[in-house]
Formats: C-alpha cells, sequence, structure tokens
C-alpha cells in the first residue's frame, strides 16, 4: 500500500512527512528559507525559495518511500500573496501573514465593504494580515506591478501551481483572503466588486480532501514520484494542525502554543463573531467551519521571558522553576500583550506586564506568572466561543507548549476542561497528508481519516480546587488591560517620539 | 570618629530582614548584636582602645519586646512591616484632638500599631514583657543594661505627643497599652548609662565609657550631615529613601503626605517625605536577574530616557508617604517583545526616581524650598544614577565628600554626652564638605512629561 504526502510551507521553512495507511509518519524532511524584512514591520519571502525547499524535500521523502506515493496534500503559512503575471512569473517577493504595512487598506476595505457585511460575509473584520489589503496596496503603491498581475495566489497555491500547472485552492486556506463568501464557500462577488478586484485572477475554490490537480509528469520524474498523481486541495496550517490532531467534530478545540497561541474549535454551522476578535474561517472539512482565537505572544512570552534572564536556563529548568511555586504566582498576574493582541482585544498598541509584584516574589513566581498569562489569554479565546454558544468540552493540546506536563495542567485548570494529547503531534503537514489519504481513497472521509489520530491514554483532568482560584485569578486579569490600556496607549505614543 | 569630626575608621556588617509571611518584616535582635561583634571587632585595636564615648543610632518604627535583662524576647516588628492594617485602622478611629498630637498620620509599620498587634495577637508575650523598645533603645541595653528611649525615635512610634515632647499617656490610655512597657525619656546628647565591663571586654572597648542615648537613623542622619538648621534638603538612599530638611516650628502636613518627627535638638523638627521602596527595589531587581550594580547601572547608559514605554511602579511593599494606604504591588507594564533585560533594568531605576520626585513634590508641598539636594552618606555613588536622579528630580545633587551619615551623627551625640562638645551648635561647626555630583541635564525634560 502506497504512502501519502503531506507537504507544509511553513514561515521558517518547508517540511514533508510521509504517512502510511494506518497513519503512522514513515519519513520526513525540511529546508529552511529565509525571511526577509525590507523596513520594520514588513515581512516577505521568496516564493522561488518556497519552490526550490519544496522541491528539496519531497524529492528526499519520495527517496525514503521508493517513489510509493498515492498523492499529496498540501498546506501551509495562510495569508500571505503571490503575485504572478500571464507568464506566470512572479512579479515581486510575496507578502506574509505577519506584514504590517496594510494598515490604510484595511481602513479603505472597511469603508468600502461596510464592517458588519465583511464580519457577515467573511468571518473577520479587515486586519493587516490577510491577503486582500496586500492586494490594494500593490495597487496604490506599486502600481507598475500592479499593472502586471494575472493570477494572485496563497503560498501552498503557488506550490501546488509548480506541482500541476493548476490555479486552486481549498476554502480554509481562501477564507484567509476576506474575500472568500464562507457560507456559500466561493468568492464573494459583493466584496470583489466593491474593492474593484477581478474574479479571473483568482484560483478555484476546492474542499480540503477534493483532488485540485495531478502532479506533472516533468515534475514527477525529477522528484522521483508517480507522474499524475493527486494533489489533495488541502488546508490551511491551522486548519491541517486540526485535523492532524483530530479537531473535525462538534465539541473538540486545539489549544495550540507555539510562537503565538491559537485556540481552535470545530463547528459545524457558520458562526461569525459580530464583535470580530474570532476568526471564523471554513474548515478543510467539507462543508464545516471553525472559530479560532490568536493570542500573539504565547511561547514567544516565554521566550521572551528566557532571554530577558539573560538565557541562562533551559526551557526545562524554567518551567521546573514555575513549578515550585503555586497556582497564582502568589498574586502576580503578566499580561501576555507583547506584541499586542488580536484575541480578544485587537488592540495593536497593547502591551505587555507584570502586575502585584511583592518583595517576596522570585524568578519562578514570575516565570509562572508569565505561562499563566498565556494561558488566561487562551481562556479569553475560549470564553468569547462559549459565549457565541460553540461549547467546547474536551481540549487538545498541541504545539511546543503542549510538552510541558505543567503547560497542560494549568490549561486544564484554568479553561476547567480535560486537556488531552495526540500520540502524534506533527502540525500541518500531518493534518494535510491525512486530507491526501481520502484524496487516494485510503480513507473513506475525513472523519475515518481521523480515525488515525491516537490519544495519550494519560491526561490532565482539572482540579476543582485550582479551577476555582485561577477563576478569581481570570477575574483580575480581566480587569487589568481595560484598566491600563489608555495609559499603555498614551505609553506606546512617547517611547515613538522621545 | 576624632574630636574635630573627621573619620578615623569605619567598618560595617550586614544582617537579613525575614519576611516569614507575606507582608510580614522582622529581623531577630540577636543578629543586630552579631552584627555589631563583628564590625566592632574588625576596627583596629588602638583605635578601639582610644574610643571616649559611643552614641548609637537605627532604624525606627520597629519593637522590640525585651524583658528585664534586655533579652528579646521575639524576632523585632520592623518598619516595612504591613501586618498591622487593622490597628492602624483603629489610631484613625482615635478622637482627632488625640490625633493631633502624634502629628502624623496612622501607618503600618510604625511602633504604635506594632505593639497594639503584639497585644491582641501575642497577648501572653505582650503581658509578660518588661520592655518595649526601638531598635538602636534595644541595642544601646546591651551596651549599658539600662532602657532609655529619646526623642527623635520615640517621635516616630505614634506612642509620643509632639506637642507636649513626651509620650502620649492620653492616646496610651485610649488604645489601652501598657505605658510602663515605655523607657524613661532623656535628651539625645544624654549620658544613657556607661559600657558595663562584660561587653567592654568582649569587645576590647574601655569599661565604664559613657554612651550617648543617641537618635533614630534619619535625625542622626541630619546630624551628621551637620544639617541642624533650616535650609539644606537631605537625600537619603537606602532600602528606603527620605528627604528631609529640620524646621523652627511644629507644623504638621494636614495632606498626610509627609511626616514630621523631633531632631535631636529640644525646639527642633523635621519634614519627611519618604517612600519605602528605594533600594528595596533596585535590589530586588538586581537579583532577580542576578547581576552585580555595575551591569545593573549600565542599563541606563544602553536604554534612552524613558525606557522605551516600559514603566515600572516600584511600591514591592506598601507604601506610606505620599501613598497612606497599605497596598502593595509593584509592577512592570508597556512592555513590548522588542524590549530587554535592560529596558526593565532602566525603567526601574526611572520608576525609582520618579517615585522619589513625587515624596520631594509633597515636601515642597509643605512650604519647603527645594534648591539643591544634598545626598546624605556620602561614599561613592554611581555617577549615571545620580545624573539619572538629577534629571528626574530637575535639581542639583550635592554629595558629602566624606562619610557623613548616620553613624557619625551618633557619634557627634557621643561626644556631647562625654562632654566634648558643649553644645548643638558646636556640632553644628563640622559639616562635611559637599561637593557637585550631578546637575539637571538635556533629558530632564523628557522626564518632565514622562513623570
Amino acid at each position: 500500500m502506497p504512502a501519502v504526502i503531506g507537504l507544509d510551507i511553513g514561515t521558517s521553512g518547508a517540511r514533508a512527512l510521509a504517512v502510511n495507511e494506518s497513519g503512522d509518519v514513515i519519513a520526513t524532511a525540511a529546508q529552511d528559507y529565509p525571511l526577509l524584512t525590507p523596513r520594520p514591520g514588513w515581512t516577505e519571502q521568496n516564493p522561488e525559495d518556497w519552490w526550490q525547499a519544496s522541491r528539496k524535500v519531497l524529492a528526499e521523502v519520495a527517496r525514503a518511500v521508493q517513489g510509493k506515493v498515492a498523492a499529496i496534500g498540501l498546506t501551509g503559512q495562510m495569508h500571505g500573496s503571490v503575485f504572478l503575471d500571464a507568464e506566470d512569473r512572479v512579479i515581486r517577493p510575496a507578502l506574509l501573514w505577519n506584514d504590517q504595512r496594510t494598515a490604510a487598506q484595511c481602513a479603505e476595505i472597511t469603508d468600502r465593504v461596510g464592517r458588519e457585511r465583511l464580519l457577515a460575509i467573511a468571518g473577520n473584520p479587515a486586519l493587516t494580515g490577510f491577503q486582500a489589503p496586500k492586494v490594494l496596496w500593490l495597487r496604490e503603491v506599486e502600481p507598475a506591478n500592479y499593472a502586471r498581475v494575472a493570477h494572485v495566489l496563497l503560498p501552498k497555491d503557488f506550490i501546488r501551481h509548480r506541482l500541476a500547472g493548476e490555479y486552486a485552492t481549498d476554502a480554509s486556506d481562501a477564507s484567509g483572503t476576506l474575500l472568500l463568501d464562507l457560507r456559500r464557500r466561493d468568492w464573494s462577488a459583493e466584496i470583489l466588486d466593491a474593492l474593484e478586484l477581478r474574479r479571473e485572477w483568482l484560483p478555484v475554490v476546492r474542499e480540503g480532501p477534493q483532488e485540485a490537480g495531478r502532479l506533472r509528469a516533468d515534475v514527477a520524474s525529477e522528484l522521483g514520484l508517480p507522474a499524475g498523481i493527486p494533489i489533495a486541495a488541502g488546508g490551511g496550517d491551522n486548519a491541517a494542525a486540526a485535523v492532524g490532531s483530530g479537531i473535525v467534530e462538534v465539541g473538540l478545540a486545539s489549544s495550540s502554543i507555539g510562537t503565538s497561541g491559537v485556540l481552535f474549535a470545530y463547528t459545524a454551522e457558520f458562526t461569525p463573531d459580530p464583535s470580530g476578535r474570532l476568526h471564523a474561517f471554513c474548515h478543510a472539512v467539507p462543508g464545516a467551519y471553525h472559530l479560532m482565537g490568536v493570542t500573539l505572544s504565547a511561547g514567544g512570552s516565554l521566550n521572551w521571558w528566557r532571554q530577558v534572564l539573560g538565557s541562562q536556563y533551559e526551557y526545562d529548568e524554567l518551567i521546573e522553576l514555575a513549578e515550585t511555586a503555586p497556582v497564582g504566582s502568589e498574586g502576580l498576574i503578566f499580561l501576555p500583550y507583547l506584541s499586542g493582541e488580536r484575541t480578544p482585544h485587537l488592540d495593536p498598541s497593547a502591551r505587555g506586564a507584570f502586575f502585584g509584584l511583592t518583595a517576596r516574589h522570585g524568578v519562578s513566581h514570575l516565570t509562572r506568572a508569565v505561562m499563566e498569562g498565556v494561558t488566561y489569554s487562551l481562556a479569553d479565546c475560549l470564553q468569547l466561543m462559549t459565549d457565541l454558544g460553540v461549547a467546547v468540552d474536551h481540549v487538545r493540546a498541541v504545539g511546543g507548549g503542549a510538552r510541558s506536563t505543567l503547560w497542560r495542567q494549568m490549561q486544564a485548570d484554568v479553561f476547567g476542561i480535560p486537556v488531552r494529547r495526540t500520540t502524534v503531534d506533527e502540525g500541518p503537514a500531518y493534518g494535510a497528508a491525512l486530507l491526501a489519504g481520502v484524496t487516494a481513497g485510503v480513507f473513506k472521509n475525513v472523519g475515518e481519516a481521523c480515525s488515525a489520530v491516537r490519544l495519550r491514554p494519560d491526561f490532565e483532568k482539572p482540579n476543582e480546587d485550582d479551577t476555582q482560584l485561577y477563576r478569581r485569578y481570570l477575574k483580575v486579569y480581566r480587569d487589568l488591560y481595560p484598566a491600563t490600556a489608555a495609559a499603555m496607549a498614551r505609553l506606546s505614543e512617547l517611547s515613538v517620539y522621545n | 570618629m576624632a574630636e574635630d569630626g573627621s573619620i578615623v575608621e569605619v567598618a560595617s556588617a550586614g544582617y537579613p530582614m525575614d519576611s516569614p509571611r507575606p507582608g510580614w518584616a522582622e529581623t531577630d535582635p540577636a543578629a543586630w548584636w552579631a552584627a555589631v561583634e563583628r564590625a566592632v571587632k574588625s576596627l583596629a585595636a588602638a583605635n578601639l582602645s582610644a574610643i571616649e564615648a559611643i552614641g548609637v543610632a537605627g532604624q525606627m518604627h520597629g519593637v522590640v519586646l525585651a524583658d528585664e535583662e534586655g533579652r528579646a524576647l521575639r524576632p523585632a516588628i520592623l518598619w516595612a512591616d504591613a501586618r498591622t492594617r487593622d490597628e492602624a485602622e483603629r489610631y484613625r478611629r482615635l478622637d482627632p484632638s488625640l490625633l493631633r498630637r502624634l502629628a502624623n498620620p496612622p501607618a503600618t509599620g510604625m511602633a504604635g500599631p506594632t505593639l497594639l498587634w503584639l497585644k491582641w495577637q501575642e497577648p501572653q508575650l505582650y503581658e509578660g514583657a518588661r520592655w518595649a523598645l526601638q531598635p538602636k533603645d534595644w541595642l544601646r541595653m546591651q551596651l549599658t543594661g539600662e532602657a532609655f528611649g529619646e526623642p527623635a525615635d520615640a517621635s516616630a512610634t505614634l506612642l509620643y505627643d509632639l506637642v507636649d515632647d513626651g509620650w502620649a499617656h492620653e492616646v496610651l490610655h485610649e488604645l489601652g497599652l501598657r505605658a510602663n512597657l515605655l523607657p524613661e525619656l532623656i535628651a539625645s546628647g544624654d549620658v544613657a548609662g556607661r559600657l558595663n565591663r562584660k561587653v567592654a571586654g568582649e569587645l576590647g572597648l574601655k569599661a565604664g565609657i559613657p554612651v550617648a542615648a543617641g537618635a533614630a537613623d534619619v535625625a542622626a542622619s541630619l546630624a551628621g550631615n551637620g544639617v541642624m538648621a533650616p535650609g539644606r534638603v537631605l537625600l537619603t538612599i537606602g532600602t528606603g529613601a527620605q528627604l528631609t530638611t529640620v524646621r523652627n516650628d511644629l507644623q504638621v502636613d494636614r495632606t498626610l503626605r509627609t511626616n514630621v518627627f523631633r531632631t535631636v535638638e529640644k525646639g527642633k523638627w523635621y519634614s519627611m517625605a519618604a517612600t519605602l521602596n528605594a533600594g528595596l527595589a533596585l535590589d530586588w531587581v538586581r537579583t532577580l536577574f542576578a547581576l552585580d550594580w555595575e551591569e545593573f547601572y549600565g542599563s541606563i547608559e544602553r536604554v534612552p530616557p524613558g525606557s522605551e514605554g516600559v514603566t515600572f511602579l516600584p511600591y514591592l511593599v506598601a507604601e506610606r508617604s505620599p501613598r497612606l494606604e497599605a497596598e502593595v504591588g509593584a509592577s512592570w507594564s508597556g512592555i513590548a517583545l522588542r524590549h530587554g533585560r535592560d529596558h526593565l533594568m532602566k525603567a526601574s531605576l526611572e520608576g525609582v526616581a520618579f517615585a522619589l520626585r513625587e515624596a520631594m513634590e509633597s515636601l515642597e508641598a509643605t512650604g519647603v524650598k527645594i534648591a539643591d539636594l544634598h545626598l546624605a552618606g556620602g561614599g561613592a555613588a554611581n555617577q549615571p544614577w545620580c545624573q539619572l536622579l538629577a534629571d528626574v528630580l530637575g535639581k542639583r545633587l550635592l554629595a558629602a565628600g566624606s562619610i557623613a551619615g548616620a553613624a557619625r551623627g551618633a557619634a557627634l551625640l557621643a561626644g556631647l554626652a562625654a562632654g566634648v562638645y558643649k553644645s548643638a551648635d558646636e556640632i553644628a561647626k563640622f559639616p562635611p564638605r559637599y561637593e557637585l555630583l550631578a546637575a539637571p541635564g538635556p533629558h530632564s525634560g523628557a522626564y518632565l512629561n514622562l513623570g
């Protein structure tokens, strides 16, 4: 039985893995590429770098499984914009999901489409990271480049085009453009018209496990893969990761602590957040949706704190220290808004803080407070979901933060919900491979593919007393941002001008 | 100290402050005594045998419960202790006419509320005690075997009538506190006993030399810095920090943001604006990051004024003035990913400086005109830190060129007790020479906005 491959076009590099029919990972390969920051707040990458890295990792994995591959599934960083001309040449480096240059274009989109319509159709407010404002930016700032545009693709779909010659995307990744009508799971004529953008530039939208292209013969022979194998539409990195951890049923959510933190909940229906603080997207599961809250500095906060301490502690040592401090860090609270905050504040000038320091506190307390602050922020995401009527009764911990027992227990206690871990935590590439398995007919549907996702037998249950105590801390935590937001905004202005 | 006021030799020894529970601050007096032994014994034998008199100065506000022989019955409860919220509240319910005589707002950490706590929470110890002493009075009792108090320390206990210049018997009665726990009061420059033979032998000093009553550290520091009359404003930065100036009138601050206590001289008082979180906060930050002082102060030059938007409120222990509530809680805020350890450190230095400016402004509000600030104590000070202080406070910073702290003041009082000097005026003849440390520079304007 041949394997299926998942390919992830991440921000730091490309990653491929091969999965057999029982869901085991049998080969992996990774290749980094550079991140370009031509100006503060600008982030770009060369699509050609993605392609070179993709060829390398695909060839490596293909070799490892002797070329016996039935399908390839694609996933990658969301929101990025690849501009191609009529000859399919890359016009300029791609603008990425974390690029901040498009504040003016976001205002323009809100103005042209209307905030409420935008939320109702596209599920999200206009945010700098999304793809549509990048297209407007090109029109306004680089008109000569804009005049050459024939295709606008998302990062993983640019790779699809190189692999299959097809212009296609999937509904979950397409949700990150701000141009998709989420209810219809196709491009929104209303938004495109309001923004005066051309529909023919955009790829065709498929469901995650649907076939969206077949491997070109020339590429296949170069990479050591069978020609003509199907390429799954795949999913944006969050949706694909969710498939990989089995978040494909009502009541399930994943809590991912990487550099940023993501709380991802499956929803059967399109459930946009009228306040715009949660993202609503199509899922990589056909017809399904998901809600997502993002805390921008999650593992990033702990990494920042580790550097502040002069990198004298390894992560394990730091977390061991945190474990010696009690629940609540003896009255200390950390606000993790080091990069501003997405959910729940939508405030780029929000700032981080330690509140309640006393002479008794030491490194252990401050470290625990950092981890608790990140967890409180994830709990804020969960609360917003509950408020929208999306009940979550099981959380699966994924990402680097999931490796810490303390952090998992903390999440269980703060959320008041059991926290489980999957046996395989291979991120988006794994989910993309499972989707490819459906495309290849190895699995009947995504649900069956996810039966390959197994849970570790031991898991963290909320401790009743700690949950009660955390509930009280969470109240204080939630009071601190509104109490200090005005002063933080003044500080961020002062620090710009002095 | 020699007769002409010059310093011959200096020795010091430290001891820890314990915090057995959040907000508590205690030290076992045995640790004080051990430190005295270490410090004195490290002085040259020839200098020790030449000593003609001893004076004592010490931290204010604390309480040592002692028995007839001066043995401490429990660890001393110190100025930084915040356990006495209820007791301070009881004080606030006293008749206004009584409160006015205390001339100072009831606050945690002061001897009166602490004594009330001991009475309520540890009644057996309280009832069994013979003495409730100020820290340096307990220490002096170890030297002489006799218990005495003096106005400089006593006036900061909240058990002292500043109008009548004596223990506040009506307040004691009203609160149900035992007046017989308090020692007889004599003048700071009076002889409070003679060095007993046993201790003299242990320390290598002459037995029978006079021991002066001495003074609270702040009052002794004023004397040691030659500040015996209105005019100069002393800035003392230790664990806490104080701004002090002598006045010829007893003026109570109606805003309750500053304190007024007795100097070492009858008929003179001093106003004090204080923050409890100065060196204490800086040392906490430095210890958190496990750095030495040089690296810590180095942040001043590595980060621009304002720490790029990071701010630090230094209230690691409960403040008294100008924030009278015993609310504890420091903070770092305004932190972004680009900020590092240096930003947090410089913000903490700026935060302490801002707390000092708040204290300075409360002193100015009582009618004190501040031209320059005289940094008490002398000794080495970090130049960038002094410049930061001058910039934030907007004043020139001067420092004594020689050692001129509370210990020097205590030595001057010893000279008075021994009859070497005839009067307080004579003490004032030995002021140390002051040198310019720093003047407000180009960053001063920026700090005016940030404050």
